[in-house]
């Protein structure tokens, strides 16, 4: 933590009083060597950050047994994550507390693993917005690497991803393993990939990493997760672009960027037409991302931006067929068609997917900083209701 | 969804329950690699809790609005029952016949109970596959959107490399006819036979009924059988219209069956051995229509007349109720798969 302290006061002259903690920084460890076992070698030498885990709720799980579940059973979590890398190689290790050890070695039919998944942005740097960090958006493509407690290696995938229903699976370029401590019930998962392939070039002061974990143990799956929010993994012996560390750092805990009850009051009067919160619901559902716990995994800049251009960064819908017209005109076989009001964007003139939310460029920015700093207050992760 | 659809129609009346069409789709598919509990095909005793166990109250389907419900995942134990075995070897060296597991359910558990008392008892088969719907609630309800429907027959096939386990598919059938397979942590689910189709052979299940009760073919085609069935004489039903995925896989309704007797054994004129409403809580509100419409047939055919719907349900040559020598192999589905493409970095000019 003090090269990270060292370094953004060498960005910003003298470090703020926001960045003692640099919340959204985990510093990684070089080493000769990253040890795939977890705790052991470099490990033990890395710094690790905390980093807050909350329900991600825009898909809401099908399942009548679980459901109720999903929505009293569990609270943000929280990981330490630890960053090793050497010349060659990038691993991250991420632990946290379970007191279920949810894996799965036998023949099972209504039961779920735990597993863990990081992510990273095929494109990124100044100049590029950060992508969705649920899994990606049209324009932003993540590789996500997911590891599931389970016997058999090969339910450990990795994937290239463009938004929701995208997952497809790629060759794996990453080594992963899933150790549960069972005295200190706590899951220690290494993943170690390389700093640079063909899907990725990690190989930067400052990369952004995405991080989910699933409780086996109430049915979590798919998108139904804890998410963090893009963390950053600043590798000292790369090149770090100021600009860009500034870019990201923005909002980042601790450092106030604007009225948070004067946010809510144009939250509450321009967002809640097609938007749902937890405390108002006046939106249809699934029109469009619901925000009930949105704080607790958007970054402040991803929020920004979303805001003044909205077609920056477009979420595919999710699948478009939950929702059919029963007024549209039937095909020969009876099918209904979808129902369009449940897509979240249109092709453009140039064939280029354009948002439907228009963009409110024209909000004054401080009107912008309040909303962003009121939408990062809303961290409830409790309630589901605007999910679809 | 698609732009042809292939369809089945079964005819109850002449269903036996003798398994040939379920132990067919077994060898065939459901013999091994966790799939040893599925039945594809199953021929339940109606009415009955069914498979797996009362599959009709698990949720599922869409609401009157059209979007997706909720629903339930079976229990594996008590849902679909565990398969067992029998001691057979052992047996022959004088054991006592026993199972290998203390079930207490299966997919035919509740074979030819019904319902009713003797001597008015009543209960006929229900033969099950996918129906192949037009608005699948599966294909609706996957996150990973891992269920296509097939432009060229409307076949609903899962692709398991876009599969990843999360049994919302499950959840969403209104049948509960897609199953996990927890060997490869996948759903799977009858395919129509689709690789038999695409030869010009029937499904499995069709082609080895003893009975003749299932006539394939396309219901686009208006010359075809089953558009007959479905859109002329009407006599053939969905099941669980209702659910509102458009299933295209349709029934024709049992007639209710001798009268039902009174304590001296005479018949009760006018009596419902199986009551007409259970029928359209299954079938929907079309079922009375179809038992006149049946009645009305046989009465011409007994008159010596003619009648083109008794001729294909009677079904004179088995291989003429396979009407599918126009079907194609199908292309790959159209789910785009996200490329990948160059990582970059961007900016740093101050690197």
């Amino acid at each position: 933590m003090i090269r990270a302290i060292c370094l953004l006061a060498a960005v910003f002259g003298a470090a703020p009083a926001w960045a003692e903690a640099a919340p959204h920084i985990i510093e990684g460890e070089f080493a000769a060597k990253v040890p795939t076992e977890p705790e052991t070698g470099a490990w033990t030498k890395a710094t690790p950050l905390t980093v807050t885990l909350y329900r991600q709720r825009t898909v809401r799980l099908r399942d009548k047994d679980v459901n109720h579940k999903l929505d009293t059973e569990l609270g943000p979590r929280t990981a330490a994550v630890k960053v090793v890398y050497s010349k060659k190689q990038l691993g991250v290790q991420v632990s946290w507390d379970d007191a279920t050890q949810d894996q799965l070695e036998h023949a099972y039919h209504d039961a779920f693993g735990d597993a863990v998944a990081i992510e990273f942005p095929q494109k990124y740097g100044m100049g590029e917005s950060l992508p969705y960090v649920g899994m990606g958006d049209i324009d932003h493509p993540v590789v996500v690497t997911i590891q599931r407690a389970h016997k058999d290696a090969s339910h450990n995938r990795q994937f290239v991803a463009a938004g929701f229903g995208s997952l497809t699976a790629i060759e794996r370029d990453t080594e992963m393993k899933m150790t549960y401590d069972a005295a200190a019930k706590r899951w220690h998962a290494v993943f170690v990939r390389p700093l640079k392939d063909h899907n990725l070039d990690l190989t930067h002061g400052l990369v952004p990493m995405g991080l989910a974990i699933w409780e086996g143990g109430v049915h979590e799956r798919g998108g139904n997760k804890a998410l963090a929010p893009w963390r950053f993994i600043r590798l000292g012996k790369h090149k770090l672009d100021p600009d860009y560390l500034a870019y990201v750092s923005w909002g980042e805990d601790g450092q106030p960027i604007g009225d948070p009850k004067k946010g809510e009051t144009i939250a509450k009067t321009q967002c809640i037409a097609c938007h749902r919160f937890a405390d108002q619901q006046v939106a249809p559902v699934g029109i469009a991302p619901g925000l009930e716990n949105i704080g607790g995994y958007a970054v402040a800049r991803y929020l920004q931006e979303s805001v003044q251009e909205p077609s920056k960064v477009i979420l595919r819908p999710l699948n478009p067929n939950r929702h059919y017209d029963k007024s549209g005109k039937r095909d020969p076989h009876g099918a209904y068609p979808n129902a369009v009001a449940y897509t979240w964007s249109v092709p453009g003139a140039d064939g280029k997917h354009m948002s439907k939310m228009p963009p409110f460029a024209h909000l004054p920015a401080d009107d912008v900083n309040n909303l962003v700093a009121y939408l990062k207050t809303i961290k409830d992760p409790l309630n589901t209701k605007g999910a679809q | 969804m698609s732009k042809r659809q292939l369809a089945m129609v079964m005819d109850l009346n002449k269903c036996i329950g003798c398994q040939t069409c379920t132990v067919s789709c077994k060898t065939q598919w459901t013999n091994r690699n966790g799939r040893e509990y599925m039945y594809w095909n199953n021929v339940e005793t109606k009415p009955g809790a069914g498979y797996p166990k009362g599959w009709e109250n698990l949720g599922g389907g869409f609401d009157k609005d059209g979007n997706l419900n909720e629903g339930n995942i079976p229990s594996r134990a008590g849902g679909y029952g565990v398969p067992w075995d029998y001691n057979h070897d052992e047996v022959m060296l004088g054991a006592t016949l026993e199972p290998n597991a203390k079930p207490d359910w299966g997919p035919n558990w509740e074979e030819d109970v019904g319902e009713g008392d003797f001597p008015n008892s009543h209960y006929f088969y229900l033969p099950r596959i996918c129906n192949h719907c037009s608005n699948p609630a599966c294909l609706a309800a996957c996150n990973n959107q891992a269920i296509f429907k097939r432009e060229e027959d409307g076949i609903v096939l899962v692709d398991l490399d876009r599969c990843q386990g999360e049994r919302q598919c499950i959840t969403a059938c209104p049948y509960k006819k897609i199953y996990f397979n927890p060997k490869l942590s996948k759903s799977e689910k009858c395919i129509f036979c689709f690789p038999r189709i695409e030869r010009g052979l029937p499904p499995a299940c069709a082609e080895q009924c003893v009975g003749r009760i299932r006539i394939v073919g396309f219901l686009d085609d208006e010359e075809s059988k089953v558009h007959k069935l479905v859109h002329k004489y009407k006599v053939a039903l969905p099941l669980h219209p209702e659910a509102g995925t458009q299933p295209n896989v349709y029934y024709v309704p049992p007639l209710p069956g001798p009268p039902k007797l009174d304590a001296e054994g005479a018949p009760i004129e006018g009596s419902e051995r199986i009551p007409l409403a259970y029928l359209e809580s299954l079938f929907g509100p079309g079922v009375r229509d179809a038992l006149d419409r049946l009645k009305a047939e046989m009465e011409r055919r007994k008159r010596g007349e003619k009648s083109e719907l008794l001729d294909i349900l009677i079904a004179y040559k088995h291989e003429e109720m396979f009407e599918i020598a126009d079907a194609k192999l199908a292309t790959q589905p159209k789910i785009e798969p996200v490329m990948i493409g160059e990582p970059r970095v961007y900016g740093g000019k101050k690197r």
